[in-house]
């Protein structure tokens, strides 16, 4: 057994929850629902395998003296010269992450095992996060953007879908809707930045882009304006999954869902995919001081606002989430101003600590009256100091900002999506008028949008949610 | 008998069978077996079929019919080999998995008649026989048209029918007739033959003339953006079967791989360059209207708008890349589109409406027929691990090498797609039912959960193991990439 053959273990990190999440599927489409011993389980089983397969690509990694180790498992599909590699990276930064997600994986997944006890839904959560598993692994340990995105796409599909568990209310469907919008928009910044990758490096693998060179070196041939393009691409995408402001604002409705799930995702993985997105492109960060300065100040602005909106808020979780994306505005900051490993220290901390928080959320009260009790009285909030210098006039403004969040998603509602639904609308009406004039459509009487009393209701009740 | 002519002659046979069965229900299994048949006679095709030989396979020709010139010439390669099997598990779904209230006697051999005249098209090669079944796969609808209660509906159905698809088909007939002149001139015994055709080349000056017309049908058949008018019409009010069948844009684009690319590539030079952005730019305004729809029927024919530009814009931007993407994401889409659609009718035909707020919550009383509607969107918007993710990468990267910035449109339109699905399957099937609604829904019957499982196998595994699909194509996409490329004015 060398490094390098330990190594391939990093090819079973994905493999083993995307095993569950099929055999379960099967199941269910065949037999029926399985019952919740057989489903917790399978799907803790396989997540305990994952971790024991991320620990030897760990251990092969450190064997190997820190070493990348790139492995290769043959092409997915190809055409003219065009291909898709099925790659894996085992290095300094992807080892740590690798096992960091399957072990809060697998954690959170036996931690749910009794927190979702007779729930409805309990199947489906964890078909769900097994899915997400294989996601995040091939999200951290695939060696090409291509296979990031693979994982990205599937840690992107299960949040949507996770965030909308509870699907008896309507108020977590809108949450879901506005995260899978996001999401969509901004993942054309991941795929124009893959494909500008592919083109300026003849490939899409680490090792083609940035060369032998370990993390977070490494050699580019790209020019400083092509490099600044990629990173703004990245950047993008980086801001819709791991909730940078502007974009951010679907992360406090997104712990809709339930406790765990919110846990694994919102403060463990998924709000973190961006940043290590943004860390593995660290090269073109150097390449491209402009690209850097971008990525530095969205960070940095992201983390003032969160926090000041942070401050404002008065429930648990949703302050929870502010928090979160407050450090993860810090970390991407950090990137941005060229402290790599610090970041990734950070990162590593802050999934551990505010998983622990959130899973902590429901006894909050119970807590926070321990700390009183042991301080003598409430501790000042963190920021205390800050906050003492900004005069009370303006305080009371900024406070009223942040209450209303800025009105970041007030302006996405008015200029962005209302406009598109608006456009579409006119021209349905259009379309419309034109069909039936060809085809000499005379309706009835009555036309079928009339005869539904509560239709009009609805629709109006739509438009003012909608994302 | 030849074993393509057999192939194209057992649908047609079944839906014989279907009409005079004694019973209705004799009727239904009849279409059933005749469908299930047709499927197995394709898949038999395929298995015989050898995947990296180029050229046509299976080749047998009959006796040239005297006063038309036209010649029972049939044979199949990668292009077409694969549409088969596709045409006839949509017949498959289309047979078993509709509701049987919308599936009568005349709707199942309406089917498969349709089902018979689209293999007849894949198979022919001479391009008489192939216009012949490109008017006559229009034949049974109108049938069934006439059968529509409603008389208003009646008219308008029969007249977008008949504006947007029989008389669309004009310009093709008359560019057909104009290639048949110019073989007899060149002396050929078979004048519509294809193969002799492409072969023997056709003239620039006749080339630019024919290009327009040739498009101008195609892109009315296909459904690009402006010619698009029938498809929300047909998927709304139309005979659900057959409509079905039709909507299909894989038969376009078949016939511009087929006819349009090898017999024109001069024009097509000139031409496509234009015609990819013009798609493109269709494909997004399809997504747009897309997403404003409330109705579930008339958002899956905008989708299906959206597509059809995507894979003319592929196709038109003719290199290695995005030629195999559209011709992939034409299988693609016909497999998710279709499982869409009979979800969609499952669920019209048990509460009798497809409008978005009428529904809500059906996931409770409805499991099944909500992870079905589900795997099918994500299907259909291009999520990894499905076909349509292999066939969507390979149209970025074709576009992008022929024109970056029109690949921004095309990742718009996507974006936009999968919002649109997800939004409709938020609405439709999750959330609290709206005031008034019906308790619950019955979830899938088995012959739906069948179909359902077979579309969405054929999906996933296409998805995970693309290979056979793309190497059966493989030398089909170089002839038409290097006939092509050489001739482009600034190169490629």
């Amino acid at each position: 057994v060398t490094p390098a053959l330990l190594a391939r273990a990093i090819v079973a990190v994905p493999a083993w929850p995307l095993a569950a999440a099929a055999a379960l599927g099967a199941w269910w489409a065949l037999v029926g629902k399985p019952s919740e011993r057989v489903t917790a389980r399978v799907v803790v089983g396989s997540l305990g395998l994952q971790l024991a397969s991320a620990l030897c690509a760990l251990v092969a990694f450190v064997w190997g003296g820190g070493d990348a180790v790139h492995v290769r498992s043959g092409r997915w599909f190809e055409a003219g010269a065009y291909g898709f590699e099925l790659t894996f990276l085992v290095d300094a930064l992807s080892a740590p992450l690798v096992v960091l997600a399957a072990l809060l994986t697998f954690l959170v997944a036996w931690f749910s095992v009794r927190y979702l006890h007779r729930e409805p839904g309990f199947f489906r959560f964890f078909t769900l996060l097994a899915v997400f598993a294989a996601g995040a692994g091939l999200l951290f340990g695939g060696g090409s953007y291509d296979m990031l995105f693979i994982g990205w796409e599937l840690v992107g599909l299960t949040s949507a879908l996770l965030i909308g568990f509870f699907h008896e209310r309507r108020t977590p469907m809108r949450a879901a809707l506005r995260a899978i919008t996001t999401y969509r928009v901004c993942d054309i910044g991941l795929v124009v930045g893959a494909v500008f990758i592919h083109d300026v490096a003849h490939g899409a693998a680490y090792v083609e882009a940035f060369g032998p060179a370990p993390w977070p070196h490494g050699t580019l041939h790209a020019s400083a304006p092509a490099a600044t393009l990629i990173v703004l691409c990245l950047l993008v995408a980086a801001s819709g999954k791991s909730a940078l402001l502007p974009v951010g604002t679907w992360l406090p409705r997104a712990v809709e869902g339930p406790t765990p799930s919110s846990a694994l995702y919102y403060c463990a993985l998924s709000v973190h995919a961006g940043a290590y997105l943004l860390l593995r492109s660290t090269p073109f960060l150097r390449a491209s001081p402009v690209g850097a300065a971008c990525v530095a100040a969205v960070g940095l602005g992201s983390a003032a606002l969160a926090s000041m909106i942070g401050r404002a808020q008065v429930d648990a979780k949703g302050a929870i989430a502010w928090a979160s994306m407050t450090h993860v505005g810090l970390i991407v900051a950090e990137i941005g101003l060229g402290f790599p490993r610090v970041a990734l220290v950070h990162l590593v901390a802050h999934a551990l600590l505010r998983t622990w928080q959130m899973l902590r959320a429901p006894s909050w009260l119970h807590d926070e009256l321990a700390l009183r009790a042991a301080a003598d009285g409430a501790p000042l909030p963190t920021g205390s100091f800050w906050q003492a210098l900004v005069p009370a006039r303006a305080l009371d403004a900024l406070y009223r900002l942040a209450y209303d969040r800025f009105f970041f998603e007030t302006a996405q509602q008015r200029y962005v999506a209302g406009p598109v639904l608006r456009l579409g609308r006119y021209l349905d009406r259009a379309e419309r008028r034109w069909v039936e004039t060809v085809g000499a459509w005379h309706p009835p009487a009555a036309p079928p949008d009339s005869e539904r009393p509560s239709a009009k209701n609805t629709r109006v009740e739509e438009a003012q949610h909608e994302p | 008998v030849n074993g393509l002519t057999a192939l194209v002659l057992l649908p047609a046979f079944a839906a014989l069978l279907t009409r005079l069965a004694p019973t209705s229900e004799g009727a239904r299994r009849a279409a059933v077996a005749g469908a299930f048949a047709t499927l197995l006679a394709s898949l038999q095709v395929v298995a015989s079929f050898d995947l990296g030989a180029p050229g046509m396979q299976m080749e047998w020709a009959g006796a040239v019919v005297p006063w038309a010139r036209m010649q029972w010439h049939v044979g199949v390669d990668g292009l077409s080999v694969v549409l088969l099997p596709l045409t006839s598990l949509i017949g498959v779904a289309t047979t078993l998995g509709l509701p049987r209230q919308s599936m009568n006697r005349a709707s199942l051999a309406a089917t498969l008649l349709t089902v018979s005249a689209t293999l007849g098209l894949f198979v022919t090669l001479d391009l008489a026989w192939l216009a012949v079944f490109w008017l006559v796969r229009l034949a049974p609808g109108l049938d069934l048209i006439a059968a529509t209660p409603d008389p208003a509906l009646r008219r308008h159905v029969r007249r977008t029918w008949w504006v947007f698809l029989v008389a669309g088909s004009a310009p093709l007939f008359a560019a057909v007739i104009a290639l048949g002149v110019l073989g007899h001139r060149a002396g050929l015994a078979a004048p519509f033959d294809l193969v002799r055709l492409t072969a023997m080349g056709v003239p620039r000056a006749w080339q630019l003339a024919l290009f327009p017309a040739l498009v101008v049908s195609v892109g009315m058949r296909m459904a690009v953006v402006p010619f698009h008018g029938w498809m929300s019409v047909l998927l709304e009010h139309g005979p659900p079967g057959v409509a079905l069948l039709i909507t299909g844009a894989h038969v376009a684009l078949y016939a511009i791989a087929r006819v349009i690319l090898p017999l024109l590539p001069d024009a097509c030079a000139v031409g496509m360059g234009p015609l990819m952005i013009a798609a493109l730019l269709c494909a997004l305004y399809g997504s747009v209207v897309a997403l404003a729809q409330d109705d579930l029927r008339r958002m899956v024919a905008y989708l299906a708008v959206s597509h059809a530009g995507l894979m003319a814009g592929g196709l038109a931007s003719m290199n290695a890349q995005s030629v195999a993407g559209s011709l992939l994401q034409s299988v693609a889409s016909g497999l998710s589109l279709t499982g869409l659609l009979i979800i969609i009718r499952a669920l019209h035909a048990r509460t009798g409406t497809s409008h978005m707020d009428d529904h809500g919550g059906i996931a409770r009383s409805a499991p099944r027929m909500s992870v079905f509607f589900l795997l099918f969107g994500l299907a259909a918007v291009g999520f990894p691990t499905t076909i349509t993710y292999v066939s969507e990468d390979l149209l970025l990267h074709g576009v992008l090498d022929a024109h970056p910035l029109m690949a921004v449109l095309l990742l718009l339109a996507t974006a936009l797609n999968g919002i649109t699905l997800l939004r409709a399957f938020f609405r439709t099937f999750m959330g609290p039912p709206p005031r008034g609604a019906p308790g619950g829904v019955d979830d899938l019957v088995p012959r739906e959960r069948a179909v359902a499982f077979l579309l969405t196998t054929s999906i996933f595994l296409g998805g995970l193991y693309p290979r056979p699909l793309l190497e059966a194509r493989q030398p089909v996409v170089t002839a038409i990439v290097s006939r092509t490329a050489h001739r482009a004015p600034h190169g490629h």
